[in-house]
């Protein structure tokens, strides 16, 4: 029985390749869709798992409420918390405090200073690192490095910085910026397998703590709660309940700032996470550390789910039309003896022998297209989804309910054909199970069309974000990090100014400022401290900045809309508060009516100087801050306005300059209309996977629609032929073969319009800046759709009647 | 063996309701050759399906060997069209995918007959029409005559005790139609019971009872000596 089965399957496979192939294809195509979205997704949510303590590890955040208004988020600490938190509640095993390097530092080979580099992935911890993460070391002793004076590097750093010699008891030196240069030197003890993709953690070098806390700023224990530079784990006991954690922290927390939280009228609440899930938490967004978007992961999970099931659809509808054609034989079947569940076992085991092969073809298109997928989604999956178990487990459960569902309703459908009724005659055809194939049709074309609409809108919203007008001008700017290495007897901010007069002497050079941070790269600084001099402390609100040179402002095309920067001197006389600038945002958040009015006002953070128009200086994601620039001479960034022409030879003249003025420091430079660019990444990335789903998706519907406008033109030859005989014309037919199938698709845009316009406008809903939803975009999807649709039925249709009339009517 | 008592077969129009079948009493016993002549549209069709057991949708009653088969459940009626009634259609309506000779061993599989014994089956049949040289062909390759040859074997594979024709030879020419007249002839000859409709009034000779149906009703039932 099962060799008659099998043997009437592939020969019925055969019979019409090119149905088979549509058939198998796009159910292929699906599965290998699935299969990567499914990889992806395993990945991002096997970061951190490779932790021996993964599940007892959490991360601390605390949350600040100001006069009962809406909590802000810390994902950062003061350096006492994680002490604190260990000495006063026994549920803390251990902690482990983490301060990135803000920004890069250099590093060099001690022995050999060519071997210079500028590193970002920098990090100052704790010595309990290695025993609260699971990072195996390659060389050294688990219990001895992180000791005062040492360092400890990754495999490929070491490499970088040595060769293939044995790193260990040599010695680099760190130099590091914060707010003043800071200075390591460390001999290397242990070296470190290179850290994984998946980890949350991504870094290179790892400074004991001990030599952050040798700057002077460390010996004043008040900065230990206040300054939010620190990000804390603790390791829990694993019998601990979090929610009573929570309120242990909470409580400690706030008795360590009372007084000072009494003052502003604010209180706060200490946050534990799973360490294992902060990495797809949109809401703890961590600097310098990996992140994910459970948003995302769940988007692709509905769109893997959705290409999945329009092949689904697609291989029921082209089974039920293909059944047609075998009424007979399920006719003769019953007519010899077959029961109705063997004729829905024979076409269910059919059904599962097609999902066979197109698993395998899906899993040799995942395999196959994996490199391009990588470099279109900047990731670097690799398949290793079959090797876990899991996978075992939920894979062949997937497998029988895909061949249930494709399989069951053409099965059902055939064998409920009775023998007396397509026996009849001499032909043995049956019609029936159009109105689901319709059903299906429209339902397929409907999701592509909402596809179609979200591609619209996602493009348009990302070019809108990358072409708004910031109120700066980024073009043709470039930045060089200060110099870090100084030495000793120079003064770093007169150096600095003698290296800028020289380089604005060469032609092609505009103007040059210095600032904390530059647009694209985040503030330099937050406060929660933010108010006027005489305004009650309960008053505070948050703000950022950055330190800025007297430059800045012209070189970036910033506005003022009151004051002036011009002669204005960095010192102020002893007592006197600091000069800022704001932004127009942060002068009506103080409560000024006109931004004009905070002129000459004295505020927390200094005497306000000048006034700026609004500007963006982060991606369109986040809405204007209010903003503080305070004026300094000696900052860590150089801009540099540049001319159009001759820019090579300018770049080489300037890294020549920056060389001999700044011995020892790395040359690197960067465009800030590209970096800012960066911002944007993601949505371009977003971007890109939504064309290809969406093309696959419409891809796999037009498949569906072929194979059934190919079938449905067969079924009607003679009617064509006959027609043909009465004078139709070729155009006649055509439009009487398409006219079904847009009747379809207009039903199908009637659907997907509402659904793209409710799910567009939450989409947008993700940026401050957003573009409007307009009745030409569905309007285009949809005439998109139409065209698509009648592309691929009207060549069948054309074919069908370009058919000599006199073949067709012979061969009934 | 088979006895029919007053079967009508309508169909609900709109208006009116539409007689197919009206008071149709009939027997036939095992061994008989019965031919059913008439007009087109006259019913023949309908009375065999109904005979066969494909169609279930009429009143009166029908005995089979003393059972009555309309009241007896789906079931039952599968078990017994299996085991006593074997079909040969006007169009062959052989399984194109198949081949000759898996066309005749599938009512064996809905049989659960052994591999071993099929073989033997299937070759016996072969052997008898002929068609041992034609078993891998696929329907396609054969002619009318030949395929319908088929379609009589796959119909008595299961040895069945009835075997229902309809128009058997509509499709083919007068020498192919005497091959297969006088395979039936044969057939009935060793017991098996013959129901056929024909329009060929050459086809009835073979037989040894002639039904004229006309408008639904049998209007002659005749004995023909040969
Ligand atoms: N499902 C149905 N619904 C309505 N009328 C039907 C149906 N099936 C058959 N008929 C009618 O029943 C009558 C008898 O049909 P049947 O097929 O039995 O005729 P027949 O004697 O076999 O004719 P032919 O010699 O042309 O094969 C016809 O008038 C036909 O129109
Ligand atoms: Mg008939």
């Amino acid at each position: 029985m099962w060799k008659n089965y099998i043997k009437i399957a592939w020969r019925n496979l055969w019979k019409n390749p090119i149905y088979s192939m549509i058939n198998i294809g796009g159910l292929g195509i699906g599965i290998a869709c699935c299969l990567l979205i499914f990889q992806y997704v395993a990945f991002e949510f096997s970061f951190d798992e490779f932790h021996e303590n993964a599940s007892d590890i959490y991360h601390v955040s605390w949350s600040r409420v100001q006069n009962e208004g809406e909590p802000s988020v810390n994902t950062a600490t003061g350096w006492q918390v994680g002490p604190a938190l260990a000495e006063e509640t026994p549920d803390v095993r251990r902690y482990v405090r983490i301060h990135p390097e803000y920004g890069s530092a250099v590093v060099s080979n001690s022995d050999h200073p060519v071997k210079t580099f500028e590193e970002e992935k920098v990090y100052y911890v704790d010595s309990t690192f290695f025993q609260l993460f699971t990072f195996p070391l390659v060389y050294g002793d688990a219990s001895r490095v992180l000791e005062p004076g040492t360092l400890v590097l990754s495999q490929s750093a070491a490499k970088k910085y040595f060769g293939e010699e044995d790193p260990i008891g040599h010695s680099l030196d760190v130099t590091g910026w914060f707010g003043g240069e800071f200075h390591y030197h460390g001999v290397v003890n242990g070296v470190f397998k290179d850290v994984p993709t998946n980890s949350q953690l991504q870094f290179e070098f790892l400074v004991p703590m001990s030599g952050l806390f040798q700057q002077s700023e460390y010996n004043d224990p008040s900065t230990g709660w206040g300054w939010n530079n620190f990000i804390t784990y603790v390791q829990l006991r694993p019998d601990t309940d979090p929610v009573e954690v929570d309120r242990k922290f909470t409580e400690i927390y706030m008795r360590h700032r009372q007084e000072n939280f009494q003052r502003s009228n604010v209180r706060a609440y200490v946050t534990t996470s799973p360490f294992r899930d902060v990495y797809l938490n949109e809401d703890l967004a961590l600097y310098s550390f990996a992140k994910g978007s459970s948003r995302a992961v769940y988007f692709f999970i509905i769109i893997g789910l959705i290409t999945l099931l329009i092949a689904l659809f697609n291989y029921i509808n082209l089974s039920i039309a293909g059944a047609l054609g075998r009424a007979r034989e399920v006719g003769v079947r019953k007519a010899v003896g077959a029961q109705k569940f063997q004729l829905i076992f024979q076409f269910i085991s059919e059904s599962a022998l097609t999902v066979f092969i197109s698993t395998v073809l899906g899993f040799a298109i995942a395999g196959f297209v994996l490199t391009t997928v990588n470099s279109l989604a900047d990731v670097g999956l690799t398949f290793w989804l079959w090797k876990s178990s899991g996978f075992w487990f939920v894979f062949p459960f997937l497998f029988f309910v895909i061949i249930l569902i494709s399989g069951l309703y053409p099965a059902l459908m055939l064998s409920s054909f009775r023998s007396m009724d397509v026996l009849k005659g001499n032909k043995g055809t049956f019609k029936g199970g159009s109105r689901m194939r319709e059903g299906l049709i429209v339902f397929q074309f409907a999701i592509s069309i909402v596809l179609l609409v979200g591609t619209i809108v996602v493009y348009k919203q990302v070019n809108y974000m990358q072409h708004m007008d910031l109120g700066m001008n980024l073009e043709q700017v470039m930045t060089v990090p200060g110099p870090k290495l100084i030495p000793d007897g120079v003064d770093r901010t007169n150096a600095v100014e003698t290296f800028t007069q020289r380089l604005s002497s060469l032609s092609p050079v505009g103007e040059i400022a210095t600032s904390g941070s530059i647009p694209g790269k985040g503030f330099a600084f937050g406060t929660n401290g933010f108010r006027k001099a005489s305004a009650d402390q309960s008053e505070e609100i948050a703000a950022s900045g950055t330190s800025i040179d007297t430059s800045f402002i012209n070189l970036y095309g910033l506005e003022l809309v009151a004051g002036d920067i011009k002669n204005r001197s960095y010192l102020v006389p002893e007592g006197e508060p600091s000069h800022i600038l704001i932004n127009e945002t942060a002068a009506y958040s103080l409560g000024f009516d006109k931004p004009k009015d905070a002129l000459g006002e004295e505020l927390s953070h200094g005497l306000v100087i000048g006034v700026l128009k609004d500007f963006n200086w982060s991606s369109a994601h986040h809405a204007r801050e209010n903003t503080i620039f305070y004026l300094s001479p000696n900052n860590p960034y150089i801009s540099i306005k540049l001319g159009t022409e001759n820019l090579p030879e300018t770049i080489s003249a300037i890294e020549a300059l920056y060389k001999q003025h700044f011995p020892g420091n790395p040359f690197q430079y960067a465009f800030v209309d590209e970096q800012f660019d960066q911002l944007y990444k993601n949505d371009h990335r977003f971007a890109r996977l939504f064309v290809v789903f969406t093309s696959l998706a419409i891809f796999i519907a037009c498949l569906g629609l072929l194979g059934l406008a190919t079938y449905t033109t067969r079924q009607r030859t003679k009617e064509i032929g006959v027609r043909k005989v009465l004078g139709a014309s070729v155009s006649g037919i055509v439009a009487l073969l398409s006219k079904e199938f847009v009747r379809l698709i207009l039903l199908a845009i009637l659907i997907a319009s509402p659904i793209a316009w409710y799910v567009m406008n939450r989409w947008l809903q993700n940026y401050a800046y957003q573009i409007e939803l307009k009745w030409w975009m569905f309007v285009g999807a949809g005439m998109a759709a139409i065209v698509i649709a009648l592309l691929t039925v009207s060549s069948q249709a054309v074919k069908a009647a370009l058919m000599n009339p006199v073949n067709s009517l012979r061969s009934e | 063996m088979i006895k029919l008592s007053n079967i009508d077969k309508y169909v609900d129009s709109k208006f009116q309701r539409v007689f197919i079948l009206k008071g149709i009493d009939l027997e036939i016993e095992q061994g008989e050759f019965v031919t059913l002549m008439g007009p087109s549209g006259a019913g023949k069709s309908t009375l065999l399906n109904i005979i066969g057991l494909l169609d279930d949708d009429y009143v009166g009653d029908y005995e089979f060997e003393g059972e009555m088969v309309n009241k007896m459940k789906e079931k039952q009626r599968h078990a017994l069209h299996k085991k006593e009634f074997g079909n040969i259609f006007q169009a062959y309506h052989l399984i194109d995918e198949l081949t000759v000779y898996e066309n005749i061993e599938t009512p064996l599989l809905y049989r659960s007959v052994s591999s071993s014994e099929r073989k033997s089956i299937v070759a016996e049949l072969l052997d008898r029409f002929n068609m041992v040289a034609k078993k891998d062909l696929f329907p396609a390759q054969l002619s009318g005559g030949q395929q319908q040859l088929v379609g009589i074997a796959r119909a008595i594979a299961g040895k069945p005790r009835v075997l229902l024709a309809d128009e058997p030879t509509g499709n083919l020419h007068s020498n192919q139609a005497k091959q297969i007249m006088e395979v039936f002839a044969e057939l009935n000859r060793e017991g098996t019971t013959i129901i056929q409709a024909t329009h060929a009034e050459e086809n009835a000779a073979y037989g040894n009872r002639l039904l004229e149906i006309v408008d639904g009703k049998i209007e002659e039932d005749k004995i023909l000596i040969k």
